[in-house]
């Protein structure tokens, strides 16, 4: 890593930048930037991702352009592109790529619906209010793995409650994790209960940190609720909402946990995403030097996913700055 | 909004039922034993199935101890989240406040290098580790997993402090290097401090990710430094799969963070409120 | 000897063994000799054993613990790694030259890998008397290239189970007769298990129709294998099951694997809902559970379906070979052969696990005692008779002994039909090797995604079979054709090509 952005409004951090008038303040901070030279502070935090990331990536790499060998000792034999070339032929991985993309989208998507919709519910002074939050952030604290097994629990077609509750209403029983055509969907569920807290957290402190007087003025100006809420409150919840969405999909792309617990990866290949198609192929069966491969493979395509995004985004949030 | 907007709790109840209702499953399951899951669906402790407290015995000392794990993961986490927090403040603070600059790049560049770690899947860097470790003997060692997490989690510790910090106004600062501190001091005395809620946010969001973490636990760990997600994993594939110890062991796992969440709960949103994402 | 008649048996209860063999060296327990003598040699010292984690298996080692220290004064300690993650565990601690275990318990069928990094036990063994080779049964799959390099701990066979019950039920067998012909009874070929399986599949007579494994990682290959032998192993044919042992061509997509495919993906609608992600162990629940007819399974679901707590169906469970067919397609003349006979050869399906020791364990000597006290013919019979502990019979011995048997409660006439069944498949000439060549994980897996995607209907049998041979020529090429060919002949005691 180490793309340098053209200009600091396309870094991760200088996107949204707050409302607060801007030139006073600059002015200010240019004289204190001026003045010193943080290393001491940057250097430890980037000595340490030079040393435990980038080493490790540079290594995998190397391995994936070998020959790796395991008779006498590990060894790495050859230079070769016959990874890459099984990687592109490999319709196993493709479709791993296919299905992480269709979770990415469509949970990350859900998360950010129902995200938004709970921060509105809960914005405004509610009885009860602080039980809600506490229960609600509750998925997220709960580790990946548990996640995978109780919903394998809940979608259980046998003594699952979810189908056992369908039965009870007359309702036709779904092949939850048993089909292809429904286990994508059931992954999204799942990865939709367990992360809307952390949209509805991150979208709740954007809605509160608006400034009252701006909605002040668009109520007096006689604008109904709904009306405050598309002209006013979502464009200044954008620029928070895009981060959101950013940091959410990013770690969208690497679900690996869950999965493994809920169906591992089945049935067939529907359910397997491209991490957990590098875990089975790198590190189970041992196959190092593909399992590198496919581990970049993720890592060039999420990267240039991420950037794609925020090149999407920039102008549009350029748009709601003015 | 002028009404006081009670229809609000339909929603919210809707989506109340779809939190509630796995997790009412997990608490009811872990006090059952075989004949209360594989016979169909049971909902109501004593109404429908006879509850034990078997899983917890077993999960509490027994057969599968989550007690080892439990302090593996907690000296772990701790452990981590500091350094990565503390270091990431640092780090933060440098980016906000001071001028960097190497050949063209700036300040901007550097906050993208270290941001733009947490982009690359850990799978990508998993087995390097793994046959790092295995050289350096720091496979299944609590050190080992902590190194790994620190590296794992300094990317976004960075990028929230360096938000928060953006935030402060400067000035109580400029009045401290008046007076005599150097930026360390300043550092430590005042803007730590007026970032306090931020800090509480990073530091708690940071500890959750790692607490939870599987993929380097399954692959770097084996038996001393057992974590409890893998703990959790273990379950499948011994009699059947032992749904009760899972939920028994999910939920001692997710007690700590409930108890701070709600302690701290008006606090994280101030904190996130300071502006993690500006 | 000093000691008084009633001390010295008081030690010999207190050691928890029975009768004790004679032999030098390296014998645990000389009668002839002081007793003194012989035991305590190894006080403070310590052998880290790794194996899959439990309780099959692990619990052996577990077991073990007390007595061995008992006896020789050393501390066992246990490692365990899931089942998925031992091989890589293993082989990375091998490649790395690592000496973090001084004992493996393995699958014989990761031999191949393991074979460079592992102590050649064959002249220990030949002075262990107290050991009784001879006694020993599964003595091949602890062999390479004519060396024993791994200490056979455990039998291994996938075999047949159905409930007795309802097979024996007149109206079910009615009902049956007037469907398919013939009335219910235990199947002697794949078809008569297809047509049990359809006739109880949806669940309608009360019961489901079979149980198998399915799911990626829950020993699905061995599963599907099943379902092929029958069809692939021509009598007097080696190697059909995997490769061609002339030019190591896979076999593994010729119509008789896709037969066996199809019968695997069509039983996955005649069990429970959602048997599709069943793993090994979920077989065994449901079935313990009365869940179905019809059972695939190594000895697992008769132990734990007669023996553990809260079981349905103790007293239940028949047990015999895997169905065969009159119907036998042969690799070398590439055509189907019709034989008067059913074809109903055993499957040593995962080989057994053994206890290997790798050159660079600590502590040879002690470790070779381990092993050779886990496979002593007293201490083995309490492990094969134990439930869950995951060790089959791999002993004459065991087969004979049938008071152990009744002892830990296994009823009759269940018991005869399973040691049966059994001696049956261990000694049958026929007997079919599982894979073991280096790789063998990876190949294992191509498998289970290859049969996963036909059984999920993602593609055709033939489709999915040609994707695992292709993925299977890869590896091979990768790690050396010539290399995995020796290997192959090797693993099947066939000499070099010509």
């Amino acid at each position: 890593m180490g793309v340098s952005p053209t200009d600091s409004s396309s870094t991760a951090s200088g996107v949204a930048k707050a409302t607060a008038p801007r030139p006073a303040r600059l002015q200010r901070r240019a004289g204190t930037l001026a003045q010193w030279s943080g290393w001491p502070f940057v250097l430890p935090a980037i000595l340490l991702l030079l040393l435990l990331n980038v080493f490790p990536l540079i290594f995998s790499v190397v391995m994936s352009f070998s020959n790796v060998s395991t008779d006498n000792g590990l060894r790495l034999t050859s230079a070769t592109l016959a990874n890459w070339g099984q990687l592109l032929h490999d319709s196993d991985f493709w479709s791993s790529l296919r299905f992480t993309v269709f979770v990415v989208v469509l949970a990350v998507g859900g998360e950010l619906v129902c995200g938004l919709t709970l921060a509105l519910l809960l914005w405004r002074p509610l009885p009860g209010a602080g039980v809600f939050r506490v229960l609600f952030t509750i998925p997220m604290m709960i580790a990946p793995v548990a996640i995978g097994f109780i919903f394998r629990m809940i979608f259980n077609e046998q003594y699952g409650p979810v189908d056992s509750i369908l039965r009870g209403l007359h309702l036709p029983t779904m092949q939850w994790l048993s089909s292809t055509g429904t286990a994508p969907y059931a992954v999204v569920i799942m990865d939709i209960w367990q992360w809307t807290p952390l949209m509805f957290l991150l979208l709740l402190a954007g809605l509160q940190s608006i400034p009252e007087d701006a909605m002040e003025a668009a109520r007096i100006d006689g604008a109904s609720g709904l009306r405050v809420i598309r002209d006013i409150v979502l464009p200044l919840l954008a620029p928070i909402a895009v981060m959101a969405v950013f940091l959410r999909m990013i770690l969208a792309f690497t679900i690996f946990g869950e999965i493994y617990l809920l169906t591992g990866g089945g049935p067939g290949t529907a359910t397997t995403s491209t991490t957990l198609f590098a875990y089975y192929q790198g590190y189970q069966s041992f196959n190092l030097s593909y399992g590198s491969t496919i581990s970049l493979a993720l890592l060039i395509f999420v990267t240039a996913t991420g950037l794609t995004y925020l090149a999407l985004t920039r102008p549009l949030l350029r748009r709601l700055r003015t | 909004m002028k009404s006081r907007g009670l229809w609000r709790y339909i929603p919210i109840g809707i989506w109340l039922v779809f939190v509630g209702l796995p997790l009412w499953w997990v608490v009811v399951t872990a006090f059952k034993d075989n004949s209360g899951i594989y016979f169909g669906a049971r909902w109501l402790p004593w109404v429908d199935f006879t509850p034990t407290t078997d899983a917890w015995h077993e999960v509490l000392g027994g057969t599968s101890s989550v007690i080892g794990p439990l302090e593996h993961s907690l000296i772990i986490s701790s452990a981590a989240t500091s350094v990565s927090v503390f270091v990431g403040s640092l780090a933060g603070y440098g980016l906000a406040r001071s001028r960097l600059k190497l050949g063209f790049l700036r300040n901007d560049d550097f906050a993208f290098f270290i941001i733009s770690q947490r982009i690359m899947p850990p799978v990508v860097i998993v087995l390097a580790f793994f046959l790092a470790y295995k050289y350096l003997h720091l496979l299944d060692s609590l050190v080992g997993m902590t190194i790994i997490y620190i590296a794992f989690s300094i990317p976004l510790a960075t990028w929230f402090m360096q938000s928060y910090f953006k935030q402060l106004p400067v000035e109580i600062e400029e009045a401290a290097y008046i007076d005599g501190d150097n930026r360390l001091t300043a550092f430590l005395r005042i803007a730590v401090p007026l970032t306090l809620p931020g800090l509480i946010a990073t530091f708690l969001l940071t500890f959750s990710f790692v607490w939870n973490e599987f993929l380097f636990a399954v692959i770097l760990t084996s038996n001393r430094a057992t974590t409890l997600p893998i703990m959790i994993a273990i379950q499948q594939g011994e009699q059947g799969t032992n749904w009760w110890n899972i939920c028994a062991i999910s939920l001692i796992s997710i007690a700590p963070m409930v108890i701070v969440a709600i302690f701290l709960q008006k606090r994280l949103v101030t904190g996130l409120l300071g502006g993690a994402l500006k | 000897m000093g000691m008084k008649r009633d001390a010295f048996l008081k030690r010999m209860a207190a050691l928890g063994l029975g009768a004790a063999a004679s032999g030098p060296g390296l014998t645990l327990l000389d009668p002839e000799k002081a007793l003194g003598s012989t035991l305590k040699l190894h006080t403070g010292e310590t052998l880290t054993v790794i194996t899959q984690h439990g309780p099959p298996i692990a619990s052996a080692v577990t077991a073990a613990q007390k007595p061995f220290k008992n006896l020789t004064g050393a501390n066992v300690k246990l490692i365990t790694a899931p089942f998925g993650d031992l091989y890589t565990k293993t082989l990375a601690n091998f490649v790395t030259g690592g000496g973090s275990y001084d004992v493996i318990l393995n699958p014989s069928s990761w031999l191949g890998d393991y074979f460079p990094y592992l102590v050649d036990l064959t002249r220990m063994i030949k002075k262990d008397k107290s050991l009784k080779w001879s006694d020993v049964i599964y003595q091949r799959n602890g062999q390479w290239a004519g060396h024993q390099i791994a200490m056979p701990i455990d039998g291994d066979n996938q075999l047949m189970y159905w409930r007795r019950d309802i097979m024996a039920d007149k109206s079910l067998s009615a009902a049956f007769k007037k469907e398919f012909g013939k009335p219910l009874a235990p199947p002697v070929t794949w078809e008569d298990f297809m047509n049990i399986a359809r006739f109880f599949g949806d669940g309608k007579h009360g019961i489901y129709g079979v149980a198998e494994a399915y799911r990626h990682g829950g020993q699905a290959f061995w599963y599907y294998m099943s379902n092929c032998v029958a069809w692939v192993s021509a009598p007097g044919e080696k190697g059909g099951l995997f490769f061609d042992p002339a030019n190591l061509k896979p076999l593994i997509n010729d119509p008789g694997h896709v037969q066996g495919l199809k019968n695997y993906a069509e039983a996955v609608k005649y069990g429970p809902p959602g048997m599709i992600n069943w793993d090994s162990n979920e077989v065994r629940q449901q079935f313990k559970n009365g869940a179905t007819v019809l059972g695939i399974d190594w000895d697992d679901t008769p132990i734990i379906g007669e023996l553990e707590k809260g079981t349905k169906v103790h007293g239940k469970i028949g047990t015999a070979l895997l169905p065969g067919t009159k119907r036998v397609w042969n690799y070398k003349t590439k055509k189907w052969q019709n034989l008067a006979r059913v074809n109903r050869p055993a499957w040593l399906a995962f080989g057994g696990w053994c206890g290997t020791i790798p050159k660079k364990s600590h502590n040879v000597e002690l470790a070779y005692k381990f092993l050779s006290f886990i496979a002593s013919p007293a201490f083995s019979l309490k492990l094969a008779t134990g439930a869950n502990t995951g060790i089959n019979p791999f002993r004459y011995s065991h087969f004979r002994n049938v008071a152990a048997w009744k002892k830990v409660g296994y009823p009759q006439p269940d018991l005869d039909m399973y040691l049966a069944a059994m001696k049956k498949s261990d000694l049958d000439p026929h007997a079919v090797q599982d894979l073991r060549m280096p790789g063998a994980a990876a190949f294992q897996d191509a498998v289970e995604v290859g049969t996963g995607k036909a059984v999920s209907g993602q593609s055709s049998p033939q489709a999915a079979l040609n994707g695992v041979a292709s993925k299977w020529n890869k590896i091979n090429n990768q790690k050396g054709h010539a290399k995995q060919l020796a290997a192959y002949r090797a693993s099947l005691n066939l000499g070099a090509t010509k």
